[in-house]
């Protein structure tokens, strides 16, 4: 026993006794800010959810529960607009149409855009930066502004009523989102990378199909969905431009459910309206961390 | 060692390395062939059809003929009252909704990020917005007019005597439309909101804390001016996509009451397709241009230099 | 295997002189290093070698060709980079592979040439991963081995060991020296750690500034620095450099007094002397007496800092040696291995003393 245990003695004239009995008998306080805060998030999640359900509520009921002196909350259940949509309108043909414009359209864009984007984020030449902000700007166009003219031009094109021409509409109006997001991701990838694959014997066009394109997967794939998603919801250039069953996609046609005098068919809409949210609410679900960058076309990298 | 080295290789590699010399005039000009499809396809569907609604907007258009107006057209159409009702329609309405967007999401957005639940919960905020445009107009059409839920559920929390007519009445046929914009878009601006806050150093939060910052503080001094230019880009990209009104309208009012609610989207496109005035029509389109190029070249630059600073 | 011939090479952009008129001859199959400090010019350098950057004025040929306007493709060069550039969407043998099907080397080839450069690094069992998933030694490896595949003329390496660890890089080091002895290609290596200049180059050439400081083998390097910013830079600790003038044959500084000094009279007179050549001796003998302002035992050796008038001297004596801080100390210099610069321009003003090696001829 030498000097050196002294100093793991208790020190001479301690009055405080340090046990755990002290930390188990305290009681746990939880912040109230915690509490309001978790109200309040609820209350909105409960006004973004309820319309929803109260919506598939209407889809899954009879028509005669949907517009009656009094709402009805619990309605009875049933199948008709199910059967009705399938059999009594061509729904078949509007989720084809929809589907065929949507794909066309994201092609279209990530044909012009990829090379594009390239373009644009990896390298400098005179005028670049005034291509892009033409580029960005065309996303500022207002659908109403070209409405009329484009009618027209695909009117005397006699592409009025067809695939095609939403096709190209549709590409139009997102090639600039699409252009952009894939840029903002090709802004990321290492410059060393292009360096070696130029040593090592690489076209551009090599470098861009082999080596870039496979890097940016992710950005392509947020640009394709966003792209997607926004010609789905399109519908004033839809409205003006497929004028019969041929073209109608799921958007419009939603405006077509009348009965005539009957009025508005509520619960065919609302389960069209679940069937086109079903695969993006899915797909959003897959690729949520790229959402807030794809929106604002790389501005956040959230 | 015998390796594929010693067998006549550095001819198989020799040989194949080409010598070549290639003009320089080619290399400067490849990323403007990379960039030329885009902007093509762009200007063909944007300067095309914008020359022609200029031209067109000097005629009188019925159906295929065309007479001459000068600007005969333009003079009616500033002399016109239904338009500047629509231009007035629109910057309340939109002015509203955004406002209200903004403040929702970005308070949401703060008391959301440091949530860890947030991952699971932020699906639920995102609903609304993965509806078609076209589907959410007819979910709160049924709800305030059609069915009169939310009268019914306004009468039943005990805040109204009788159900609303929210057609009849210019303020509440508006609110409508304000509210559909809302519901559909505030999860818009509040993902992005989230994700910027999130993106924070959350270092610098600790050390704030250590320092002794209370919470609000915290917010207004150091989180704020840190998001200040995603803040403004997500709202101009809101604020151009609310001028553009028109599927809400189109589907919950027509316009109604009195031209109350119609839009300048709504406007053009009842000049143009239901009177079927095409010259009228593309006047107003061409002063919307105009209108458009200005504000791109006030807000869009300042985006623009934002995401350039990469 | 060719020689790289530079001359009159410059580059400038926005207003930056990165590079300044340089002339240089790389020999064939020699290891040549560039050595300075960031920001000093040598990756741009290399860079125009390669292709990747332009020329603002100069010509650079590879072999008996001028190849300014040709591509970094058709240029017959393999660069090695600092973050090692792999594809990460391919695996080490597509990645190997690459050069070979960019080159248009016809396909049945293929395998062997890649097998046979991964068996030069040792990569054998890797050729079927991911560059995500190895170490970072592995990646210089595959990198290495992919410049090497398609056996070129010239190999560039840019600073390919600084992401390294200090065990892995000197076993890579062994390893990169190698490789070139064996394949016999004329390489050009950048870096700002003498050691490896040191340990790997035939010739160095130091760079300050965009140009060049000193051309020479590491030895000449070492022990004839023709400035004060080369002698300065090479050896670790660094050389000492005291300011003082010459008068009578006789360098004064603060604390500093040497006789026999083989320079006429003049002020603006720096003296070099590297630690390794200074000896703690009794005051009567000294050339330098100043306080012990630090001491610091390495476990090998012991490094003193010396403090004369408002310069540190280092000095580095055998271990055992102690002495109190703050007590008065006498230093002696080697007298075979002083060197006396000017101070304005930093050249040296004395032919050399003797090297440590014999010089050929």
């Amino acid at each position: 026993m030498n000097d050196k245990s002294d100093a793991h003695d208790e020190p001479a004239g301690s009055a405080r006794d340090f046990s755990l009995d002290e930390v188990e008998t305290r009681p746990r306080r939880r912040s109230k800010g915690a509490l309001l805060r978790t109200v309040v998030l609820a209350t909105w999640a409960v006004f973004c959810i309820a319309p929803v359900l109260w919506f598939l509520s209407i889809g899954l009921r009879p028509r005669t529960e949907i517009i009656t002196p009094q709402p009805i909350y619990w309605p009875t259940f049933s199948l008709d607009a199910w059967h009705m949509i399938w059999n009594d309108w061509p729904m078949a043909a509007y989720l084809r149409n929809s589907v065929l414009a949507i794909i066309g359209s994201v092609v279209i864009d990530l044909v012009l855009a990829i090379p594009a984007a390239y373009s644009l984020s990896r390298y400098t030449y005179k005028g670049r930066d005034d291509i892009g902000f033409y580029i960005l700007s065309t996303r500022m166009m207002a659908p109403a502004i070209v409405a009329v003219p484009i009618f027209f031009l695909f009117r005397n094109m006699g592409l009025l009523d067809s695939i095609w021409a939403l096709m190209l509409v549709y590409a139009a109006i997102n090639l600039s989102l699409v252009t952009w997001i894939i840029r903002s991701y090709m802004l990321d990838l290492p410059r060393e990378i292009e360096d070696a694959a130029r040593t090592d014997g690489a076209s551009d066009l090599a470098i861009l199909m082999l080596i870039i394109v496979p890097m940016c997967l992710p950005g392509i794939i947020t640009a394709a969905v966003i792209a997607a998603i926004f010609a789905i919801n399109e519908f004033l250039f839809t409205l003006l431009i497929a004028s019969t069953q041929g073209a109608y996609t799921l958007s419009v046609a939603l405006a077509n459910f009348t009965g005539g005098s009957d009025g508005i068919i509520y619960n065919a809409i609302a389960l069209v309206a679940f069937i086109a949210f079903v695969p993006v609410f899915i797909v959003v679900v897959l690729m949520q961390k790229h959402l807030s960058r794809g929106l604002t076309m790389g501005a956040v990298k959230g | 060692m015998s390796s594929p080295l010693d067998e006549g290789t550095p001819d198989v590699v020799e040989t194949a390395y080409r010598r070549r010399r290639r003009p320089r005039w080619r290399r400067k000009l490849f990323p403007y062939l990379l960039v030329a499809p885009a902007v093509i396809y762009l200007l063909g569907i944007t300067l095309y059809p914008g020359i022609y609604a200029i031209y067109q907007s000097f005629f009188y258009v019925r159906f295929n003929d065309w007479t001459f107006a000068g600007l005969g057209n333009y003079r009616e159409l500033f002399a016109d009252r239904d338009f500047w009702q629509a231009m007035w329609n629109t910057l309340v309405i939109g002015g509203f909704a955004l406002a209200i967007e903004f403040v929702l999401a970005l308070g949401l957005a703060v008391l959301a990020y440091r949530d860890p639940f947030i991952r699971g919960w932020r699906i639920l905020f995102l609903v609304p917005m993965l509806f078609m445009p076209s589907a959410v107009s007819f979910i709160w059409k049924l709800a305030f007019n059609d069915a009169r839920v939310i009268s019914d559920l306004l009468m039943g929390i005990g805040l109204l005597d009788g159900p609303i007519d929210f057609l009849g009445n210019v303020a509440m046929a508006r609110l409508s439309l304000i509210v559909t914009d809302v519901w559909q878009w505030t999860p818009f601006l509040f993902i992005i909101f989230v994700a910027a806050l999130q993106g924070q150093d959350p270092e610098i939060e600790e050390a704030a804390r250590l320092d002794g910052a209370s919470w609000a503080r915290l917010f207004w001094n150091v989180s704020l001016p840190i998001m200040k230019p995603i803040i403004a880009v997500a709202l101009i990209l809101r604020a151009i996509d609310i001028t553009t009104m028109f599927t809400s309208v189109f589907i919950m009012t027509g316009g109604t009451p009195g031209g109350a609610t119609e839009t300048i989207s709504y406007f053009i496109y009842r000049i143009g397709f239901k009177t079927f005035n095409f010259g009228y029509a593309s006047a107003a389109s061409f002063v919307m241009l105009v209108l458009t190029i200005l504000v791109a070249q006030l807000f869009v630059k300042k985006f623009f230099i934002s995401g350039r600073e990469e | 295997m060719a020689a790289i011939n530079l001359r009159g090479v410059s580059r400038e952009w926005n207003a930056v002189h990165a590079v300044k008129d340089i002339d240089l001859t790389i020999d064939d199959e020699e290891f040549m290093v560039f050595l300075g400090p960031s920001g000093c010019g040598k990756t741009t350098t290399m860079r125009m070698i390669a292709g990747l950057t332009e020329l603002s004025s100069g010509g650079i040929w590879i072999g008996d060709e001028l190849v300014n306007d040709v591509d970094p493709r058709d240029r017959d060069v393999a660069m090695v980079f600092q973050s090692y550039a792999l594809y990460p969407n391919m695996s080490v043998y597509e990645n190997i592979r690459f050069p070979l099907r960019m080159r248009g080397v016809p396909k049945a080839r293929h395998d062997a040439l890649v097998r046979e450069a991964a068996e030069m690094v040792e990569l054998g069992e890797f050729l079927d991963r991911r560059p995500g998933v190895l170490s970072g030694g592995q990646r210089q490896r595959a990198a290495l081995a992919r410049a090497v595949v398609r056996h070129p003329q010239v190999f560039l390496m840019d600073e390919p060991l600084s992401n390294l660890d200090a065990k892995l890089r000197s076993s890579m080091r062994v390893q990169l020296k190698r490789v070139q002895r064996q394949l016999k290609i004329t390489t050009v290596y950048v870096t700002h750690d003498q050691i490896e200049a040191m340990t790997l180059a035939d010739r160095v050439v130091i760079m300050n500034r965009g140009e060049i400081q000193q051309l020479g083998t590491p030895d000449e390097i070492y022990t004839n620095p023709s400035n004060t910013f080369v002698a300065g830079f090479i050896g670790s600790p660094p050389m000492n450099l005291i300011e003082g003038s010459v008068k009578d044959h006789r360098f004064e500084s603060t604390g500093v007094l040497l006789h026999g000094v083989p320079l006429a009279d003049r002020a603006g007179v720096t003296l070099g002397i590297r630690p390794e050549d200074t000896f703690p001796t009794e005051p009567a003998a000294a050339d330098l007496r100043g306080q012990l302002h630090g001491i610091e035992p390495t476990g090998d050796q012991t490094y003193l800092s010396i403090k004369a008038g408002d310069s540190l001297v280092e000095v580095r004596c055998d271990r055992e040696f102690r002495q109190e801080l703050d007590s008065p100390i006498a230093i002696r210099f080697d007298p075979d291995r002083l060197y006396y610069f000017d101070t304005d321009s930093g050249e040296r003003l004395t032919t050399t003393s003797q090297p440590i090696m014999n010089q050929p001829g």
